[in-house]
Formats: structure tokens, C-alpha cells, sequence
């Protein structure tokens, strides 16, 4: 078998193959079609779920590698952020492998450390948030000022002290949110919809061809 | 440029620290003397309100919990809410994930929605299946056949030995009578809205983070049948059901922080307009 039926060929027939029966199991209901279909989408999960850790391998082979890097360019600060990850990943994988992921100390180390240091995180974006409204969102042309109003109205209509003492705030924020932003985001949904559809006949018929990676010809 | 000039250029370029430190007075301010804002309940939070209320006892509802510990502070009073006015009505819960945290984080949902106090037990009026990896091609599984897929719960109880996992079985969509969604992203929901509400016609709700409402707009109320908007929807949720929890009491911090956004956006507004009108 030519290397250009391993590389191009099989995925490709393999692809036309599952695409038909996926898209057949939504239109058509009947027993073999949705069960080959069930079996089908079970495989993707198995196939997503393998893929998770395979990702965890490829950071130890990328961390490793770039720990020898910087410590031979003498980047300690680098090294230790590797070696702080790596070792969290370690620790992580074998608590959760040989106590469980739900034992009480899987869970505690994660109430402990994850919790509070990705909420702190998180919580920290309001200062970015304010910092980037007060800096960006200025009146320098009609557009932009349109963007001021409506930044102001909206934020106001989303605030339970302003809405409850002039509730025309909460009319024009609905008339904003059902009118003007779900008519934009209707059409964009559209357009991507209609992109989606030929992008998977264009797969189907093997003219999209990027997901197989660099080919020689 | 004059007086105008001056103000205005001073107004256009407020030191950091200034503003920074007026966002942490503020928010500590609030905290320690909350001011108890009322809570004015929009249509998007009475239409959840509303797909939960008209559930009826055994009923099953199927949750994907797909938020992790950013965004749990306004994402979990909102399922705490709805889980409870679900288990007044007597409603069975069947909780997944779609983020790899979010399992660690049903302990803590349950510990606060207290389902045992209804007299709820475990594998019979609701269960945690954990983490399903896969996206958008593991929701067509689960509402054909949610046991061909899922072998055991997130505590690696066969699913076999779960009757309430035997009560699902196959096709699955027809035993389910609402699909609830609680992501910071939309991409979960859109998936979801392919995989139920449009391919079984089933009722779905969601609460996101408040900036992705706007995404989610051109499905609601025909695909989506309501929207809980981030913290300010929880809050409205918990002042609806009678179930008061931590969003109203969130909802003075949420209101005062969009207070000081909407002060530096039009201090700089106008120190920008000063200066310019000083310019021309």
C-alpha cells in the first residue's frame, strides 16, 4: 500500500464514510442508522477523553525539553515556573490515579489551591475591565459615540438600583438586546452557518483537505 | 487651552492607582454595608422561572454544569436557585460536566441546595456523572442512549446499580423534560441547542456570564426557552422563587462595580470632550 493511501486516501474515505452516517442518523430515524451513529459519536468521546492525555504527555515532553534549554542559558526564573508545573501536573496525576479523583485529598487540594487561586484571577479582570472602559471607549467619532450611549444605557439597564427608579432603562436596554444586537448576531449566525454547511460538503467531498496536515503533493 | 484644557486633560488621564483604589473601597464598602438594592426582574429570568415551574414531581431534568471556579461565584447561586425550586416540585436531577473542574465542584453545589432535606437520595432522584469529554458529538450520545455511553458516575458507581440511570435508558431525549446549561461560554449552549432543543424539540435554559448574553440572543425564546443574565440573573431568580441565597446578597457588590465602570466611562468621556473642544 503506496504511502499516499496510508497518508491521503483511507482518512479520506474514512472521513466521507462517517460524515454521511452522521449527518444520515439526524435526518433519518431508524434503529441500525441511529445506533451505528450512537456508536460513532461514543468513539469521538473515547477518542477526546484519549486525547486529553495525550495533550498532559505532550506538556512533559515540551517542559522537559525547555527546562534543559534554560537551565543551560542560566534562565532559573523560566526553570522554575517549568518545574512548578510539571511538578503540579505530576502530583495531581498520581493523587487522582492512586487515591481517586474523588477522594477527600484530591478534592482538598483542589479547594485549596485551584478554587481560590482561578477566583482571585477571575475576580482581578474587573480592574482590567474598568481600566480598559475608562481608556478605550471614548467619543472620538459618531460611531464611537453611538458606543458610549450605548455602553452607558446598557450598563445602567443592567443595574438593579438604576432599572428600579427609571424602568424606561430596562425598555430601551430590551429593545437594544431584542432589536438591534439579535438582528447582528442572527446574521452573523447565518453567515456562519451557511460557511459551516459548505465547509462540510467541501470536507465530505474531499476538497477541504487542511485537517490531514502538510502533504507532499 | 485654558482651564477647559486643563480639567479636562486631567480628567482624561486619571492616574491608575486612583481609580484602582476607588474600585477597592468601593467593593469593601458595599461589603461591609450592603445597601440592599431592589431587585427589578426581567423577562429572560420569569422564562427560566417559568420552564422550571411547570415541571410536575418525577420529572427528570438533565444538567450540564460546564463552569469551573472563575466564574463560580455568580454561576452557582443561580444553580442553587433553580436546583431548589427543581427539588420543591419533587424534580429528579442529572447533573454532567463539560468542563474538567466542574465535578470537583458539585459537592459544594449539593452541601448548599441540600437536596437530602427533601428526602432526595442518591441514584434514585438524582446523580453526578461527572466529567464527558467530547463536546457536541457526546450530547447526541447521551440523548440517544445516555447508558451506551456513560458506564459509571463520578464516583465510579456502575450506572447499572443507579435506577434512576435505568429509568433514563434509551431513546433518552424522551425522558427528559428540560435541559439546563450553566457555561461561562456559548459554544456549550449552541451545541446544545443543535442536540436537544432543535433535533427533540426539548426545553433548554442556560445561565452564562453576563458578557455573553448578547450570543445567545438570536436562539431566544424560540430555541432557548430563557436566559439567566450571569450574577444580576441569579439575583433575579432567588427574588422570583422566594429562594434567597447568595446572589441577592451579591447584587449590591454587582451594582456598585458597575457603578464605578459607568463613572470612569463618562469622567473620561467628558475630560476627552474638554480637551478637544479646547483643541479646536
Amino acid at each position: 500500500m503506496s504511502q499516499r493511501t496510508i497518508r491521503r486516501q483511507i482518512p479520506l474515505a474514512l472521513t466521507f464514510i462517517v460524515g454521511i452516517i452522521i449527518t444520515a442518523n439526524w435526518f433519518i430515524d431508524l434503529t441500525p442508522l441511529n445506533d451505528l451513529g450512537n456508536t460513532i459519536t461514543n468513539f469521538n468521546t473515547v477518542m477526546v477523553a484519549f486525547m486529553m492525555g495525550f495533550a498532559g504527555v505532550n506538556i512533559l515532553m515540551i517542559h522537559t525539553r525547555r527546562i534543559q534549554k534554560n537551565m543551560s542559558q542560566g534562565n532559573m526564573i523560566d526553570v522554575f515556573y517549568s518545574v512548578l508545573l510539571l511538578g503540579s501536573l505530576i502530583i495531581w496525576i498520581a493523587v487522582g490515579i492512586f487515591m481517586g479523583r474523588s477522594s477527600d485529598t484530591y478534592q482538598w487540594m483542589y479547594t485549596n489551591f485551584n478554587l481560590p487561586l482561578s477566583s482571585t484571577a477571575y475576580a482581578a479582570t474587573l480592574f482590567y475591565l474598568a481600566s480598559a472602559t475608562y481608556r478605550v471607549i471614548r467619543a472620538r467619532s459618531t460611531e464611537t459615540t453611538i458606543l458610549v450611549v450605548v455602553s452607558i444605557v446598557v450598563i445602567m439597564g443592567n443595574m438593579p438600583m438604576f432599572v428600579t427608579y427609571i424602568p424606561a432603562l430596562m425598555t430601551v436596554k430590551n429593545w437594544l438586546a431584542d432589536v438591534v444586537v439579535t438582528a447582528a448576531y442572527r446574521a452573523i449566525t447565518i453567515g456562519v452557518g451557511l460557511g459551516g454547511i459548505l465547509m462540510g460538503v467541501r470536507t465530505l467531498l474531499a476538497m477541504e483537505t487542511g485537517f490531514l496536515g502538510a502533504t507532499e503533493d | 487651552m485654558g482651564e477647559n484644557g486643563g480639567i479636562g486633560k486631567t480628567l482624561a488621564n486619571l492616574p491608575t492607582w486612583l481609580y484602582f483604589g476607588l474600585i477597592i473601597i468601593a467593593m469593601a464598602y458595599i461589603t461591609l454595608y450592603p445597601l440592599g438594592f431592589p431587585i427589578p426582574i426581567s423577562d429572560q429570568t420569569r422564562y427560566v422561572y417559568a420552564a422550571v415551574d411547570v415541571l410536575e414531581t418525577g420529572d427528570i431534568f438533565f444538567v450540564n454544569m460546564g463552569y469551573e471556579s472563575g466564574t463560580i461565584a455568580f454561576m452557582e447561586p443561580g444553580m442553587v436557585a433553580v436546583f431548589r425550586h427543581a427539588i420543591s416540585k419533587g424534580v429528579k436531577l442529572v447533573i454532567m460536566s463539560t468542563a474538567v473542574e466542574s465535578p470537583m465542584l458539585v459537592g459544594r453545589l449539593m452541601d448548599k441546595v441540600k437536596p437530602e432535606a427533601s428526602g432526595y437520595v442518591y441514584g434514585e432522584d438524582w446523580v453526578h456523572l461527572g466529567f464527558i469529554a467530547g463536546g457536541e458529538p457526546s450530547y447526541a450520545s447521551l440523548m440517544g442512549d445516555i447508558n451506551g455511553l456513560v458506564t459509571e458516575d463520578y464516583q465510579q458507581t456502575p450506572t447499572s446499580d443507579l435506577p434512576l440511570m435505568a429509568e433514563l435508558g434509551a431513546p433518552t431525549h424522551e425522558k427528559i423534560a428540560l435541559v439546563g446549561i450553566w457555561t461561562a461560554g456559548g459554544d456549550v449552549i449552541e451545541g446544545w441547542i443543535r442536540q436537544a432543543a432543535v433535533q427533540y424539540d426539548l426545553p433548554l435554559i442556560t445561565e452564562v456570564n453576563e458578557m455573553m448574553v448578547p450570543t445567545l440572543l438570536p436562539y431566544y425564546p424560540i430555541n432557548l426557552d430563557g436566559i439567566l443574565n450571569g450574577g444580576i440573573g441569579a439575583a433575579e431568580y432567588e427574588n422570583l422563587s422566594g429562594f434567597a441565597g447568595e446572589a441577592i446578597k451579591l447584587s449590591d457588590m454587582m451594582t456598585m462595580g458597575g457603578l464605578v465602570v459607568l463613572i470612569f466611562l463618562i469622567l473620561g468621556n467628558i475630560g476627552f470632550l474638554m480637551t478637544k473642544g479646547g483643541k479646536k
